[in-house]
């Protein structure tokens, strides 16, 4: 685990230690859905959590929201403690929920144009509404709008209030490629102007597009933390040469795949079938990390409840 | 830093929302949208002067209901029913339809979302007041009207007959909807909320002299239907609307305002302390 150390006062947006959260479960028994975190989230940067189902990224984030309450350890994020904070605090931070429905009856910008109001120095409504590409949208219902086009007045919602601080929980769930490249746009305009963003996803190449950094969250710990391109440690990206001669097919883990591609091909005097040089992508990566943690068996028997590794909780089950 | 944006810092440190200004924004809202949900609107907003113009059909116009054993001094079906379907007004806007809108925006989001915002909790409930007041405002005055030039039902002329109906109205309304926020802690999904929120109506309705005769209930459920509001409401508004001789057939042949009120205070005050506590801001799950 490399966190990072040595920040400079001020530097840091959230600061997360020891967090603990902690669920009973139906069949008796508590599971630590969030185990001892920390975690580290600088000002203006843009960080993405990875996690399979039932990690503990969305019950983290909503810890950072003020949405629940922590078992235990610190949390800050701008310096405040989240839970039951004053309506200042919240007037700093920006929230994208993951599933919403509400509202349906109320036109576009009358939706924004109410939780404005709620805010003391908020984003013009037209502004908004151009930024996420709701231009044209002003006056629809709410409930006439698409899948996308719901997800991105989620978003404007989100950031109606200028926050400097906008989580975004699962943001491009359902998608379509064209939407969700408009939808990077979007945060990386939004990140370029300063705004720290927190993001949970399932899609690695989303994470890979927007993050600065990335942190990889298993049984509610942190187990990996780094820039897309270095998470992970070199270790886990050692590139491997693929070819078939003769004798079959064959797969090696090399340092120098130059050399070893030199070497099987009589330096370059002999072409070989299906001859590839394979660096491990940050699903790769990230496949191994979730994986080497679940062949390393359970984490230390006093943080969870009985049988509490093995499944996860049900209501977290889609969820994250 | 400046000294000006150290003090904009500090300004903004100490910042807080309008809870009223905000929620008389959110009553407008609330009501807007109420409008707009026109299936709610028919059923809460028309479902008494539906009830009054059945029994005004199916009974006829006949001042056939009187208060002695013989019909003497006999009414319309009408104007007999006009205080019971006014009482079911006050469950109606009161409990059914705010309890089914705050359990539906627990689980839809809107909760989560106004209460990641500064929005105080209780501007919300300001909102919901005010989408409140306007049902059972409008819900009154309709009925009123209907009943006044639809069914020709001669209704009070002194004041102080109006300022009690007024009150009996908004104290009826405020022990249902206080009862009803505390509810909506009981639901488990939304649909499971608004079938949950038909019981208490259907079950008093029928149980609290709005449909029946209070009197012509059995003793035992006299006294269970006694706990709840919605008898005492119906009671206490067929004394204003009601000719004399009609309280013989109340329980000890009066009307007994003074303990209507008492439990409607009642309701009010335990419902607002349970509300309080059952009820999440921010909602945890």
């Amino acid at each position: 685990m490399n966190l990072p150390s040595g920040q400079r006062p001020g530097g840091d947006a959230i600061t997360v230690r020891n967090l603990v959260k902690n669920y009973r479960q139906p069949a008796g028994g508590t599971l630590a859905a969030v185990d001892r975190l920390q975690l580290t989230i600088r000002a203006g940067e843009t960080y993405a959590l990875l996690g399979p189902n039932g990690a503990g990224k969305s019950t983290t984030i909503e810890i950072l929201e003020g949405h629940r309450r922590p078992d235990g350890g610190e949390v800050r994020v701008l310096g405040t403690n989240p839970w039951k904070a004053p309506p200042a605090f919240r007037a700093r931070i920006g929230i994208v929920l993951q599933e919403a429905s509400d509202a349906g009856e109320l036109r576009v910008h009358e939706a924004l144009g109410s939780l404005a109001r709620c805010f003391p120095e908020p984003r013009p409504v037209a502004e908004v509404i151009a930024a996420v590409g709701l231009g044209g949208k002003e006056a629809a219902r709410i409930s006439t709008l698409s899948g996308g086009q719901r997800r991105r007045l989620d978003v404007a919602l989100g950031i109606i209030g200028r926050p400097e601080v906008l989580f975004l929980d699962e943001p491009t769930t359902g998608f379509d490629p064209a939407a969700r490249r408009q939808f990077w746009d979007l945060i990386r305009t939004l990140g370029s102007g300063g705004t720290t963003i927190v993001l949970t996803t399932h899609y690695l190449d989303e994470a890979e597009q927007l993050a600065d950094r990335i942190g990889v969250i298993n049984h509610g710990r942190l187990i990996a933390e780094g820039a897309p391109d270095q998470i992970g440690g070199s270790a886990l990206r050692i590139p491997r040469v693929r070819w078939r001669d003769s004798s079959g097919f064959h797969e090696q883990i090399t340092e120098h795949p130059a050399a070893l591609v030199s070497e099987i091909s009589g330096g370059g005097s002999r072409e070989l079938p299906e001859l590839s040089v394979i660096r491990p992508s940050l699903e790769d990566v990230y496949l191994q990390l979730i994986g080497s943690v679940e062949e390393a068996g359970p984490p230390p028997a006093e943080a969870a409840g009985p049988g509490a590794t093995a499944a996860e909780p049900s209501r977290e089950g889609v969820r994250s | 830093m400046t000294a000006s944006s150290a003090t904009k810092t500090q300004a903004a440190r100490h910042w807080r929302p309008s809870a009223l200004g905000l929620g008389l924004h959110r009553a407008a809202l609330e009501i807007k949208l109420f409008n707009r949900d026109v299936l709610s609107l028919v059923l809460v907003l028309f479902f008494p002067i539906l009830m009054l113009s059945l029994f005004g059909t199916v009974f006829g116009d006949e001042a056939s209901i009187g208060a002695g054993p013989d019909g003497a001094g006999g009414i319309t079906p009408a104007h007999y029913y006009l205080p019971g379907m006014l009482a079911l007004s006050t469950i109606l806007s009161g409990f059914q339809n705010l309890s089914t809108y705050v359990a539906t925006e627990r689980f839809n989001g809107t909760v989560k979302r106004l209460a990641g915002t500064p929005l105080p909790a209780a501007s919300y409930f300001l909102g919901k007041t005010g989408q409140t007041l306007y049902l059972i405002c409008a819900q009154t005055v309709l009925l009123l009207l209907a009943a006044r030039f639809l069914f020709n039902v001669p209704l009070p002329s002194d004041a102080g007959a109006w300022l009690l109906v007024g009150t009996l109205m908004l104290l009826s309304t405020a022990a249902w909807a206080t009862t009803a926020i505390a509810f909506t802690a009981l639901p488990k999904s939304a649909q499971s909320a608004s079938t949950l929120a038909v019981l208490p109506v259907l079950l008093l309705s029928f149980t609290s002299g709005v449909y029946f005769p209070f009197s012509q209930l059995p003793a035992w459920l006299q006294s269970i239907t006694n706990i709840f509001p919605l008898r005492w409401t119906a009671s206490a508004l067929r004394s204003v609307f009601l000719p004399g001789g009609f309280e013989a057939a109340e329980p000890g042949g009066e009307y007994n305002v003074p303990v209507t009120f008492l439990v409607l205070g009642l309701w009010a005050v335990a419902g607002a302390v349970l509300a309080r506590l059952a009820f999440k801001w921010p909602p945890q799950k």
